[in-house]
This record gives C-alpha cells, structure tokens and sequence, in this order.
C-alpha cells in the first residue's frame, strides 16, 4: 500500500530525517549544527557531475521568486578544509530542475553561482527539486571550487524525498547513483501548515590539491 | 532464438535537398531485448548488449546471429570499435577495460587504468591506443600492447562525456564535463586548443573524414563545427530545441548527421537531423528516433540504428 505524505513524514520524523521545529528559526538551528561541527572534517563524498552544468550561472542567492510553484527551500552550510578551517574564497556553483523535474537549459533558472561570506557560509533559498524522468531521486548538483584545492562535483539529496520511504539509511541504494547516505540531509521543515518551508544544512569540505 | 527480419523494403524519406537519400532499412527483434548497440565500421555486423548479460553479434543486413558471448562480471559501461572493426573495447563499472577480438569476443587485452566506471571512451584507428575517462576525472590514454598509460589529459574539472579520435589517430578531441571542448595530441595529452564559446556541456563528437573540422554538440542544443587547425568556430546549427544526442559524418566529408534528446530524460530520443556543412542548410530526417549508433561504411552510407521496442531499426543515408 503506498504511503501518504502524512505518513513518509511521520516516519522521516521518526527516523531522524526530518526536524519539526516551529518555534525556532531555521537561522538559530543552522547555527547550532555549525557549532556542534568538529575540528577536523572528513572529505565530503563526490558525486557525478551531470547533467546540464551550465557555465556563467548569475550570482544571486535568492533563485524562488514569488509565487513559484513548489515548497519552498532554504539551504544553507559552511565550506571548510579537512583541517576544520573556513574557506572564505571558495565559489559554490549549484543547479537543480525545477519542482516539474525539469532543467532550464534556455536560461537561468534555479541556477546560481555564490560567494561564501567571511566565515565560510553559503545559502540559497529555491525549492524542492522535482524528480527529473531520468533519475530516481530529487537532487541539487553542487560544483566547489577553492584556490589551492580540489574541485568538489557532488549532489545533495533529500531526506524525505518520498524513494526513500523514510529510511534514507537503508534505502539510498534505490538511486544507483548514491554511493553513500552522507549525501542524504535531514530536512528541516518549520512555519504553519499553510505557510511550510524547508531548510536543509549541508557543510561541503573540500581536499587539497 | 534467431533474429526476426521485419519491415526489409526501403523507404525514401528525403533526397532532393541534399543529393542524398535516407532509407529505412530492417528491423531487428533478438530473443534478448536490447540495452545499446554499436554497428561496425564495416557496417556487416552490429553488436548489442541484451538484457541476457550477454553481447551479441549480428549480421547485417539479415539481423542473423553470428555469435553471442558473456558480457564479464562487471556492468558494461562504454563500448567502442576499433576504425576497421577489428576490435572492441569494453568498459566496465568496477573501472577495468578489456580488448576483445570483435568477431568472437576472445580477450586481447585487458587494463586496469582506474576504480571508476568510465563515462566515455574511443579506440584509434589501428586499436593500439584506447582513451578513457573515468566518470569526473582527467581521461587517460592507454598503449593497449605495453598496458602503459602513455598520456593523461588536464581539465579544469570533471571527466568528459565523449572522446573521438582523429581518422589517423594522431589527434584526440574531448567534449568534456566543463562545457568545453579541448583537442589534443593523442599520443602525448599536449593541448592543441580548447573551444569555450559553449554554455553548457557537449555530448556528442565527431571528426570530418579528412580531420579537417570537428563537429560537437551537447546541451547547449546547436551542432557547432570547428576548424581543427585553429580551434575557431565555422558553422553553428540551432534548429532544435532539444539537446544533442549524437553526430557522425557521412563519408563525403560535409554532411553532419545529428540526433538529439528530450532534456526531460535523455532516453527520450528526439529527432534525428541531417546538416550540410557547405551551406548551413539542414533537414529533419526522423522525428523522435535519435539514433542509438553510426558508422560511416566504405561504400559511402553512413548506417544508422535506431530503437525499436525491444529491437533496432536500421537506416541508411548516402
């Protein structure tokens, strides 16, 4: 019998993939995460690049506007090197399709390219991915660049992203393509029933060259 | 069970604006359904994986079964013939190649050039050289003979996601992950040029039969060509809206032949193209079947393969 979104919800919940937090502002969660972070940091876990990079992506960190369709998304993370410290030069290249599962190949649309600010954090607000005919789970394709390292291709994924039937740490497998549970977050969803958004930390540490 | 030959009668679909015909030829349903398919550059045989695991060789145009032989224990990940079909390289998800006698699949040779599955991969001319590259990482080329890598190609970042080698083996263009183009000396990874006037990422590359231009084509849903002396662009095809798929060049040495697919799922196929380099002008040769393999024969036709339900569907343009 499939499951209703009421109840992947409730079992993400339960599971640890997903954070209720109505009193609190997704900024004072997020800062938390960060405090709790450790010195030193294990690489975060490539993935493949493809497809539709598009190169010259606007710098903006705001790719939602009014009204688009979709839950609203927030999210937000630290860069750092594996030795814990803050990469303040690094640019985050992100693009994703839109809530339909598809890729704006015409224009700029949920494509963007950012700037970390003087402690190394990045966010964007867009919306949950759709999931795109071609691959099993919603994704946002990252690709980090910083002086003096390696270039980091990586996606994100979603915790609640229905593939995974609440257990992201069981069933990841079910995107041939995700090599490991580390690239499934946790997502945070806060406001009133009627007014729902989602906010999702992903801290990216990059190798040296 | 025996391949089943349906449909043989040819079909004129366009001629006069080009000087050439397009013909659809047989259709082939084996007992396996098929997963990809190469036709060889001689074009008498077409070779496919099934979902038996196990690759199959075919005769054309009578789609009847030569031989068929296990895939090996891996996932096969790219597949390339060697310019006089000879020989077929096989790339495999755990990141090793093996070099197979294409007429009985016995192993030639067999590389352990990287633990990642590779994304593209060509062999020269003369299948002494075989280049590939691991998904996201620089592509390597490989002495098939001596199992050395004799040359590894710099990016800025990512793998590619088609490789070509020049007709005398001595050039290797690269349509990489970037959205850049770059061409190198195949034998030693120096870089001749790269082509950066593209937006998004390239799939599909092709050399004239004289390697004097190379035509590319990817997301950014034109068919550029290249003079490959100078890196310059010389022509550029924007006609479809949907991403290219796959080119190849007819043997006259200025008919491009594109197929594109729908950027809502890249097994969607879209239509197949064809585009005269001479004057820009262009004609819908199928819509919605992007073809699936090329090979340029030596009587002149370029042989096209296209899916059909579980099976193939041949094509013919000279």
């Amino acid at each position: 019998m499939p499951l209703s979104r009421r109840d992947l919800l409730e079992k993400a919940f339960a599971l640890g993939g997903l954070t209720v937090a109505s009193t609190f502002a997704p900024s004072m969660l997020l800062d938390a995460w960060a405090q709790q972070a450790q010195a030193t940091r294990k690489p975060t876990p490539p993935n493949d690049l493809g497809p539709f990079y598009k190169k010259r992506a606007p710098e903006k960190g705001n790719m939602r506007v009014a009204n688009d369709p979709g839950l609203p998304l927030v999210v937000a993370g630290q860069l750092f090197n594996t030795r814990g410290q803050a990469l303040l030069d690094a640019t985050v290249e992100v693009w994703q399709t839109d809530h339909l599962g598809k890729y704006d190949l015409e224009g700029y649309r949920y494509r963007a390219k950012l700037h970390p600010d003087s402690t190394g954090k990045y966010s964007f607000n867009s919306i949950m991915p759709g999931h795109y005919p071609d691959r099993v789970c919603q994704h946002i394709h990252y690709l980090v660049t910083a002086p003096g390292h390696k270039p980091l291709i990586t996606q994100l994924y979603f915790a609640t992203d229905p593939v995974f039937e609440g257990d992201p740490g069981k069933n990841f497998t079910r995107d041939p393509l995700i090599h490991t549970p580390e690239l499934v977050r946790p997502v945070m969803l806060t406001g009133d029933p009627k007014d729902v958004q989602a906010a999702v930390n992903f801290e990216l540490v990059l190798v040296k060259a | 069970m025996r391949a089943i030959i349906v449909g043989a009668a040819l079909l004129v679909c366009s001629a006069s604006a080009f000087a050439q015909t397009f013909e659809q030829g047989a259709s082939i349903r084996p007992s396996a359904k098929v997963r990809y398919a190469i036709i060889s550059p001689t074009g008498a045989h077409v070779i496919f994986m099934g979902s038996d695991d196990k690759l199959h060789i075919l005769s054309l145009p009578t789609g009847s079964e030569v031989r068929s032989f296990d895939r090996g224990p891996q996932a096969i990940t790219a597949a390339a013939y060697s310019a006089e079909g000879s020989r077929l390289a096989l790339a495999y998800a755990n990141g090793t190649v093996r070099i197979v006698d294409a007429s009985n699949g016995n192993t030639i040779s067999s590389l352990a050039p990287s633990t990642f599955a590779a994304s593209a991969m060509a062999l020269s001319p003369n299948g002494r050289f075989v280049a590939l590259a691991p998904t996201d990482m620089p592509t390597q080329v490989w002495d098939v003979g001596r199992k050395v890598m004799i040359a590894k190609l710099d990016a800025q970042f990512s793998g590619a996601n088609a490789l070509a080698f020049s007709p005398d083996g001595s050039l290797l263009a690269s349509a990489d992950g970037d959205a850049v183009v770059r061409l190198y000396d195949a034998t030693t990874g120096k870089l001749r040029w790269k082509f950066d006037d593209l937006l998004l990422e390239s799939f599909a590359v092709a050399f004239t039969p004289d390697f004097k231009t190379l035509v590319v084509g990817g997301g950014d849903r034109a068919v550029v060509a290249i003079d490959v002396v100078s890196g310059k662009e010389l022509r550029r095809l924007i006609t479809q809206k949907d991403p290219v798929a796959g080119i190849a060049v007819l043997a006259d040495g200025h008919t491009v032949i594109a197929s594109f697919f729908s950027a809502e799922g890249m097994s969607n196929g879209k239509n197949t193209v064809s585009w005269d380099l001479r004057d820009g002008r262009s004609k819908v040769l199928t819509s919605g079947k992007s073809f699936m393999s090329a090979a340029a024969v030596k009587d002149g036709r370029m042989l096209l393969a296209t899916r059909e339900g579980d099976g193939l569907r041949f094509w013919s343009v000279h």
